[in-house]
Protein backbone atom coordinates (compact mmCIF):
# COMPACT_ATOMS: atom_id res chain seq x y z
CA UNK A 1 0.00 0.00 0.00
CA UNK A 2 1.51 3.52 -0.81
CA UNK A 3 0.23 6.56 0.60
CA UNK A 4 0.34 9.98 -1.43
CA UNK A 5 -0.84 13.39 -0.41
CA UNK A 6 -2.41 15.57 -2.69
CA UNK A 7 -3.57 18.98 -2.36
CA UNK A 8 -7.31 19.47 -1.28
CA UNK A 9 -8.50 21.94 -4.56
CA UNK A 10 -11.84 23.37 -2.82
CA UNK A 11 -12.65 25.81 -5.21
CA UNK A 12 -16.26 27.02 -5.74
CA UNK A 13 -18.62 25.95 -8.47
CA UNK A 14 -20.84 28.13 -10.38
CA UNK A 15 -24.36 26.87 -9.65
CA UNK A 16 -26.06 24.64 -11.96
CA UNK A 17 -25.25 21.55 -12.83
CA UNK A 18 -25.82 19.12 -10.02
CA UNK A 19 -28.01 21.50 -7.99
CA UNK A 20 -31.53 20.97 -7.79
CA UNK A 21 -33.81 22.46 -9.81
CA UNK A 22 -36.72 22.17 -6.50
CA UNK A 23 -36.62 25.46 -4.75
CA UNK A 24 -36.76 25.55 -1.04
CA UNK A 25 -33.93 22.30 -0.83
CA UNK A 26 -31.17 22.78 1.42
CA UNK A 27 -28.66 21.94 -1.00
CA UNK A 28 -29.47 24.98 -3.02
CA UNK A 29 -27.55 27.36 -1.43
CA UNK A 30 -24.80 24.64 -0.82
CA UNK A 31 -21.92 24.94 -3.30
CA UNK A 32 -20.41 22.16 -4.80
CA UNK A 33 -16.93 21.77 -3.78
CA UNK A 34 -14.23 20.12 -6.06
CA UNK A 35 -11.45 18.62 -5.07
CA UNK A 36 -8.95 15.72 -6.43
CA UNK A 37 -9.42 12.75 -6.36
CA UNK A 38 -6.49 10.21 -6.61
CA UNK A 39 -8.40 7.67 -5.15
CA UNK A 40 -10.96 7.67 -7.85
CA UNK A 41 -7.50 8.05 -10.32
CA UNK A 42 -6.33 4.48 -8.76
CA UNK A 43 -10.24 2.88 -8.61
CA UNK A 44 -10.80 3.50 -12.64
CA UNK A 45 -6.42 2.73 -13.50
CA UNK A 46 -6.12 0.68 -15.59
CA UNK A 47 -9.88 -0.58 -16.78
CA UNK A 48 -11.19 -1.39 -20.13
CA UNK A 49 -13.54 1.17 -22.04
CA UNK A 50 -15.63 -1.62 -22.99
CA UNK A 51 -18.67 -1.54 -20.97
CA UNK A 52 -17.60 -4.72 -19.18
CA UNK A 53 -18.25 -4.08 -15.33
CA UNK A 54 -20.22 -3.34 -13.36
CA UNK A 55 -20.61 -0.78 -11.17
CA UNK A 56 -22.57 -0.26 -7.65
CA UNK A 57 -22.36 3.25 -6.44
CA UNK A 58 -23.78 3.66 -2.91
CA UNK A 59 -24.39 7.50 -2.94
CA UNK A 60 -27.34 8.97 -5.39
CA UNK A 61 -27.59 9.35 -8.59
CA UNK A 62 -25.58 12.17 -10.49
CA UNK A 63 -25.15 12.95 -13.82
CA UNK A 64 -21.84 13.54 -14.47
CA UNK A 65 -21.21 10.05 -12.43
CA UNK A 66 -23.07 8.19 -14.71
CA UNK A 67 -21.41 9.34 -17.93
CA UNK A 68 -18.25 8.56 -16.46
CA UNK A 69 -19.55 5.04 -15.22
CA UNK A 70 -21.36 4.00 -19.20
CA UNK A 71 -17.70 4.44 -20.34
CA UNK A 72 -16.80 0.94 -18.72
CA UNK A 73 -19.93 -0.60 -17.77
CA UNK A 74 -23.26 -1.45 -19.02
CA UNK A 75 -24.77 -2.31 -15.40
CA UNK A 76 -24.94 0.66 -13.03
CA UNK A 77 -26.48 0.91 -9.55
CA UNK A 78 -27.38 4.27 -7.96
CA UNK A 79 -28.02 2.77 -4.36
CA UNK A 80 -28.53 5.97 -2.94
CA UNK A 81 -27.65 4.41 0.56
CA UNK A 82 -26.22 7.50 1.81
CA UNK A 83 -29.79 9.06 2.63
CA UNK A 84 -31.70 6.11 3.47
CA UNK A 85 -31.75 7.99 6.90
CA UNK A 86 -33.64 10.40 5.47
CA UNK A 87 -36.23 7.72 4.08
CA UNK A 88 -36.57 6.78 6.83
CA UNK A 89 -34.92 3.81 6.59
CA UNK A 90 -32.53 1.92 8.81
CA UNK A 91 -29.33 0.88 7.73
CA UNK A 92 -29.80 -2.73 7.80
CA UNK A 93 -33.47 -2.39 5.67
CA UNK A 94 -31.89 -0.43 3.28
CA UNK A 95 -28.28 -3.04 3.18
CA UNK A 96 -30.94 -5.92 2.47
CA UNK A 97 -32.86 -4.05 -0.72
CA UNK A 98 -29.35 -4.69 -2.53
CA UNK A 99 -29.45 -8.04 -3.73
CA UNK A 100 -26.75 -10.25 -5.37
CA UNK A 101 -27.05 -10.73 -9.27
CA UNK A 102 -24.84 -14.26 -9.47
CA UNK A 103 -24.59 -13.58 -12.89
CA UNK A 104 -23.20 -9.99 -13.11
CA UNK A 105 -21.67 -9.43 -9.57
CA UNK A 106 -20.35 -5.67 -9.11
CA UNK A 107 -16.78 -5.45 -9.96
CA UNK A 108 -16.53 -1.68 -9.15
CA UNK A 109 -18.33 0.09 -5.65
CA UNK A 110 -18.40 3.62 -4.63
CA UNK A 111 -19.37 3.24 -0.90
CA UNK A 112 -18.39 7.04 -0.92
CA UNK A 113 -18.20 7.97 3.31
CA UNK A 114 -20.64 5.42 4.40
CA UNK A 115 -18.74 3.86 6.89
CA UNK A 116 -18.65 7.46 8.61
CA UNK A 117 -22.01 7.49 9.05
CA UNK A 118 -23.10 4.08 9.72
CA UNK A 119 -23.14 3.13 13.57
CA UNK A 120 -19.78 1.18 14.85
CA UNK A 121 -21.60 -1.91 15.26
CA UNK A 122 -23.24 -1.70 11.75
CA UNK A 123 -20.12 -1.00 9.96
CA UNK A 124 -19.11 -4.63 9.58
CA UNK A 125 -22.41 -5.68 7.94
CA UNK A 126 -21.87 -2.86 5.63
CA UNK A 127 -18.64 -4.99 4.23
CA UNK A 128 -20.09 -8.07 4.60
CA UNK A 129 -22.95 -6.76 2.35
CA UNK A 130 -20.47 -5.70 -0.15
CA UNK A 131 -18.76 -8.77 -0.33
CA UNK A 132 -21.57 -10.52 -1.31
CA UNK A 133 -22.10 -8.14 -4.40
CA UNK A 134 -18.70 -8.25 -5.86
CA UNK A 135 -16.63 -10.81 -7.22
CA UNK A 136 -13.68 -11.56 -5.96
CA UNK A 137 -10.83 -8.94 -7.70
CA UNK A 138 -13.65 -6.46 -7.23
CA UNK A 139 -12.06 -3.04 -6.36
CA UNK A 140 -13.87 -0.76 -3.48
CA UNK A 141 -13.49 2.71 -2.84
CA UNK A 142 -14.04 4.89 0.70
CA UNK A 143 -13.73 8.21 2.00
CA UNK A 144 -13.36 8.46 5.54
CA UNK A 145 -13.85 12.16 7.06
CA UNK A 146 -10.37 12.81 9.38
CA UNK A 147 -11.61 16.50 9.79
CA UNK A 148 -13.29 16.28 13.43
CA UNK A 149 -16.28 18.40 12.19
CA UNK A 150 -18.84 17.60 15.63
CA UNK A 151 -21.69 18.52 13.30
CA UNK A 152 -20.83 16.89 9.39
CA UNK A 153 -23.70 17.32 6.87
CA UNK A 154 -24.70 14.43 4.54
CA UNK A 155 -22.75 14.88 1.34
CA UNK A 156 -23.53 14.28 -2.40
CA UNK A 157 -21.06 13.26 -4.91
CA UNK A 158 -20.34 13.60 -7.73
CA UNK A 159 -17.29 12.62 -10.50
CA UNK A 160 -16.26 15.65 -12.29
CA UNK A 161 -13.44 13.44 -13.98
CA UNK A 162 -11.98 10.66 -13.61
CA UNK A 163 -9.39 12.50 -10.95
CA UNK A 164 -12.38 15.12 -9.45
CA UNK A 165 -14.94 14.66 -7.79
CA UNK A 166 -17.54 17.69 -6.68
CA UNK A 167 -19.03 17.15 -3.14
CA UNK A 168 -21.87 18.96 -1.97
CA UNK A 169 -23.78 19.02 1.40
CA UNK A 170 -26.79 18.39 1.66
CA UNK A 171 -29.75 17.84 4.05
CA UNK A 172 -29.43 18.65 8.01
CA UNK A 173 -26.14 17.88 10.56
CA UNK A 174 -25.81 14.22 12.33
CA UNK A 175 -23.64 14.10 15.02
CA UNK A 176 -20.14 12.39 14.55
CA UNK A 177 -19.34 9.30 15.03
CA UNK A 178 -16.37 8.09 16.15
CA UNK A 179 -13.60 8.93 14.19
CA UNK A 180 -12.26 5.36 11.54
CA UNK A 181 -8.45 5.28 12.29
CA UNK A 182 -6.96 4.19 9.54
CA UNK A 183 -5.35 0.93 10.88
CA UNK A 184 -9.36 0.31 12.02
CA UNK A 185 -10.32 1.30 8.67
CA UNK A 186 -7.96 -1.87 7.39
CA UNK A 187 -9.36 -4.42 9.55
CA UNK A 188 -12.74 -3.48 9.02
CA UNK A 189 -12.81 -3.74 5.16
CA UNK A 190 -11.76 -7.65 5.59
CA UNK A 191 -12.05 -9.34 3.03
CA UNK A 192 -11.41 -6.40 1.01
CA UNK A 193 -7.54 -5.65 1.01
CA UNK A 194 -6.27 -1.78 1.18
CA UNK A 195 -4.20 -1.25 -1.85
CA UNK A 196 -4.24 2.28 -1.88
CA UNK A 197 -4.71 5.09 0.67
CA UNK A 198 -4.89 8.95 -0.04
CA UNK A 199 -4.82 11.36 3.13
CA UNK A 200 -6.13 14.58 1.37
CA UNK A 201 -6.01 18.08 3.13
CA UNK A 202 -8.43 18.29 6.27
CA UNK A 203 -8.25 15.23 6.89
CA UNK A 204 -10.43 13.54 4.62
CA UNK A 205 -8.63 10.28 3.36
CA UNK A 206 -9.36 7.87 0.19
CA UNK A 207 -9.05 3.89 0.50
CA UNK A 208 -9.13 2.22 -2.62
CA UNK A 209 -9.31 -2.01 -1.43
CA UNK A 210 -9.58 -4.98 -3.79
CA UNK A 211 -11.39 -8.02 -2.88
CA UNK A 212 -9.39 -11.40 -1.79
CA UNK B 1 -60.65 11.67 -21.05
CA UNK B 2 -57.90 11.19 -24.07
CA UNK B 3 -56.66 14.84 -25.28
CA UNK B 4 -54.64 14.89 -27.77
CA UNK B 5 -51.56 16.79 -27.85
CA UNK B 6 -52.37 19.57 -28.98
CA UNK B 7 -54.96 20.68 -26.56
CA UNK B 8 -52.54 19.81 -23.47
CA UNK B 9 -49.58 21.79 -24.94
CA UNK B 10 -48.72 24.30 -23.11
CA UNK B 11 -48.38 28.39 -24.31
CA UNK B 12 -44.85 28.73 -25.05
CA UNK B 13 -42.60 29.63 -22.90
CA UNK B 14 -44.80 28.30 -20.00
CA UNK B 15 -43.87 25.38 -17.59
CA UNK B 16 -43.58 22.35 -19.66
CA UNK B 17 -43.52 24.04 -22.74
CA UNK B 18 -39.78 22.83 -24.19
CA UNK B 19 -39.93 20.46 -26.80
CA UNK B 20 -40.71 16.41 -26.13
CA UNK B 21 -39.58 13.50 -27.97
CA UNK B 22 -42.37 12.23 -30.45
CA UNK B 23 -42.55 10.20 -33.36
CA UNK B 24 -43.54 13.06 -35.64
CA UNK B 25 -39.43 13.67 -34.87
CA UNK B 26 -37.95 12.94 -38.39
CA UNK B 27 -35.12 11.53 -36.28
CA UNK B 28 -37.22 9.02 -34.95
CA UNK B 29 -37.28 5.28 -36.91
CA UNK B 30 -40.60 4.09 -36.13
CA UNK B 31 -43.52 4.67 -38.58
CA UNK B 32 -45.13 7.93 -37.12
CA UNK B 33 -49.09 7.84 -36.41
CA UNK B 34 -49.08 11.61 -36.32
CA UNK B 35 -50.65 10.93 -33.44
CA UNK B 36 -50.30 11.66 -29.19
CA UNK B 37 -52.38 11.44 -26.85
CA UNK B 38 -52.36 12.83 -23.13
CA UNK B 39 -53.32 12.18 -20.06
CA UNK B 40 -54.44 15.07 -18.45
CA UNK B 41 -53.17 16.18 -15.01
CA UNK B 42 -56.67 15.66 -13.30
CA UNK B 43 -56.71 11.83 -14.95
CA UNK B 44 -55.79 8.98 -12.52
CA UNK B 45 -55.93 5.78 -14.38
CA UNK B 46 -55.57 2.21 -12.52
CA UNK B 47 -54.99 -0.77 -14.60
CA UNK B 48 -53.29 -1.53 -18.00
CA UNK B 49 -52.56 1.40 -20.43
CA UNK B 50 -51.26 0.17 -24.07
CA UNK B 51 -51.85 1.07 -28.06
CA UNK B 52 -49.79 2.34 -30.92
CA UNK B 53 -49.37 6.16 -30.28
CA UNK B 54 -47.22 8.61 -28.35
CA UNK B 55 -48.17 9.23 -24.93
CA UNK B 56 -47.87 12.16 -22.55
CA UNK B 57 -48.75 11.43 -19.01
CA UNK B 58 -49.35 14.25 -17.07
CA UNK B 59 -51.95 12.80 -14.66
CA UNK B 60 -51.52 9.90 -12.48
CA UNK B 61 -51.45 6.34 -13.29
CA UNK B 62 -51.13 3.05 -11.22
CA UNK B 63 -50.99 -0.28 -12.96
CA UNK B 64 -48.55 -0.36 -15.95
CA UNK B 65 -47.72 1.14 -19.10
CA UNK B 66 -46.59 -1.12 -22.61
CA UNK B 67 -46.25 1.01 -25.33
CA UNK B 68 -43.83 -0.99 -26.66
CA UNK B 69 -43.38 0.98 -29.92
CA UNK B 70 -43.93 4.79 -28.80
CA UNK B 71 -42.66 7.58 -27.11
CA UNK B 72 -43.83 7.51 -23.75
CA UNK B 73 -43.31 10.98 -21.57
CA UNK B 74 -44.24 11.32 -18.33
CA UNK B 75 -44.92 14.98 -17.87
CA UNK B 76 -43.82 17.46 -14.97
CA UNK B 77 -46.65 16.68 -13.13
CA UNK B 78 -47.12 12.81 -14.01
CA UNK B 79 -47.18 10.63 -11.50
CA UNK B 80 -46.97 7.14 -11.85
CA UNK B 81 -46.65 4.06 -10.02
CA UNK B 82 -46.11 1.38 -12.88
CA UNK B 83 -43.56 -0.24 -14.85
CA UNK B 84 -43.22 1.28 -18.50
CA UNK B 85 -42.53 0.33 -21.96
CA UNK B 86 -41.78 1.87 -24.67
CA UNK B 87 -39.55 2.43 -27.58
CA UNK B 88 -38.57 5.61 -25.95
CA UNK B 89 -39.11 6.68 -22.49
CA UNK B 90 -39.11 10.01 -21.40
CA UNK B 91 -39.18 11.14 -17.75
CA UNK B 92 -40.14 14.66 -16.56
CA UNK B 93 -42.34 14.12 -13.92
CA UNK B 94 -42.54 10.98 -10.93
CA UNK B 95 -42.38 7.06 -11.74
CA UNK B 96 -42.15 4.34 -9.06
CA UNK B 97 -41.84 1.59 -11.29
CA UNK B 98 -39.22 -0.17 -13.75
CA UNK B 99 -38.83 1.85 -17.26
CA UNK B 100 -38.12 -0.27 -20.81
CA UNK B 101 -37.71 0.86 -23.51
CA UNK B 102 -36.33 -0.66 -27.21
CA UNK B 103 -34.45 2.58 -27.85
CA UNK B 104 -33.42 5.00 -24.99
CA UNK B 105 -34.82 6.09 -21.49
CA UNK B 106 -34.03 9.81 -21.07
CA UNK B 107 -34.65 11.21 -17.11
CA UNK B 108 -34.85 14.84 -16.78
CA UNK B 109 -33.43 17.36 -14.71
CA UNK B 110 -36.93 17.32 -13.16
CA UNK B 111 -37.31 13.71 -12.88
CA UNK B 112 -37.54 11.57 -10.02
CA UNK B 113 -37.66 7.57 -10.63
CA UNK B 114 -37.65 4.82 -8.66
CA UNK B 115 -37.32 1.52 -10.14
CA UNK B 116 -34.76 -0.15 -12.52
CA UNK B 117 -34.25 1.06 -16.19
CA UNK B 118 -33.37 -1.70 -19.29
CA UNK B 119 -32.11 0.55 -22.73
CA UNK B 120 -29.36 0.06 -24.63
CA UNK B 121 -29.41 3.85 -24.26
CA UNK B 122 -29.70 6.10 -21.08
CA UNK B 123 -29.67 9.62 -20.52
CA UNK B 124 -29.12 11.06 -17.09
CA UNK B 125 -29.10 14.45 -16.98
CA UNK B 126 -27.97 16.39 -13.68
CA UNK B 127 -30.22 16.76 -10.94
CA UNK B 128 -32.32 13.80 -11.70
CA UNK B 129 -33.29 12.04 -8.73
CA UNK B 130 -32.98 8.36 -9.57
CA UNK B 131 -32.34 5.29 -7.33
CA UNK B 132 -32.14 1.83 -8.78
CA UNK B 133 -29.97 0.16 -11.57
CA UNK B 134 -29.21 0.85 -15.22
CA UNK B 135 -28.79 -2.42 -17.49
CA UNK B 136 -27.57 -1.29 -20.76
CA UNK B 137 -27.44 -5.43 -22.46
CA UNK B 138 -24.21 -6.70 -23.31
CA UNK B 139 -21.00 -4.33 -23.75
CA UNK B 140 -20.67 -4.08 -27.74
CA UNK B 141 -17.72 -6.00 -29.76
CA UNK B 142 -16.44 -3.01 -31.24
CA UNK B 143 -15.96 0.62 -30.43
CA UNK B 144 -17.89 2.39 -27.39
CA UNK B 145 -20.67 4.32 -27.29
CA UNK B 146 -21.14 7.14 -24.45
CA UNK B 147 -24.25 7.08 -23.19
CA UNK B 148 -25.53 10.41 -24.39
CA UNK B 149 -24.51 10.43 -27.93
CA UNK B 150 -27.08 11.20 -30.46
CA UNK B 151 -27.93 7.79 -32.18
CA UNK B 152 -29.35 8.20 -35.54
CA UNK B 153 -31.07 5.10 -36.57
CA UNK B 154 -32.70 4.17 -39.77
CA UNK B 155 -36.21 4.38 -40.71
CA UNK B 156 -38.15 1.77 -40.95
CA UNK B 157 -41.04 1.25 -43.59
CA UNK B 158 -42.09 -2.44 -44.05
CA UNK B 159 -44.42 -1.62 -42.35
CA UNK B 160 -47.87 0.56 -43.06
CA UNK B 161 -48.56 3.02 -40.67
CA UNK B 162 -52.30 2.75 -41.36
CA UNK B 163 -52.15 -0.22 -39.34
CA UNK B 164 -51.00 1.72 -36.30
CA UNK B 165 -53.13 4.55 -36.59
CA UNK B 166 -56.32 5.52 -34.87
CA UNK B 167 -57.03 5.95 -31.31
CA UNK B 168 -56.29 2.85 -30.29
CA UNK B 169 -55.26 3.13 -26.06
CA UNK B 170 -56.51 -0.02 -24.34
CA UNK B 171 -57.01 0.59 -20.89
CA UNK B 172 -58.23 -1.76 -18.41
CA UNK B 173 -59.38 -1.21 -14.77
CA UNK B 174 -60.46 1.85 -13.11
CA UNK B 175 -60.63 5.49 -14.36
CA UNK B 176 -61.10 7.86 -12.03
CA UNK B 177 -61.70 11.90 -12.84
CA UNK B 178 -60.88 13.98 -10.49
CA UNK B 179 -62.58 17.26 -9.41
CA UNK B 180 -60.44 19.06 -11.62
CA UNK B 181 -62.24 19.44 -15.55
CA UNK B 182 -60.05 17.62 -18.13
CA UNK B 183 -60.37 20.77 -19.73
CA UNK B 184 -58.38 22.85 -17.30
CA UNK B 185 -55.21 20.11 -18.31
CA UNK B 186 -54.16 22.52 -21.20
CA UNK B 187 -54.26 25.51 -19.30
Amino acid sequence: MHWLRRPWRATPREAGADEPEEPGEKEANSPLRERSAPGIEALFAGLREDGSHAILDLGPAAGGSFRLYSRFARRIRFADLLNAPARGEGWAKALQSLSPDPEHPYDLVLAWNLLDRVPPRGRSLVVESLARLTTSGARLYVVVDGSGDPTPRPLRFTLLGLDRVGQQPVGDPYPALPQLLPAKVERLLHPFRVEHGFTLKLGHREYVAVRR
Amino acid sequence: MWKKDDDLNPAPGAPGSEKLPTSRDPARSTPATGERAAIGRSITIRGEVSGEEDLLIQGHVDGSVNLKQQVVTVGREGQVKADITGRVVNVEGEVEGNLKAEEQVILRSSARVQGDITAPRVVLEDGANFRGGIDMGEPETQGKRPADEPKVTEKKTSEPTQALGGLSKVVSGSITETSDAVSKTGN
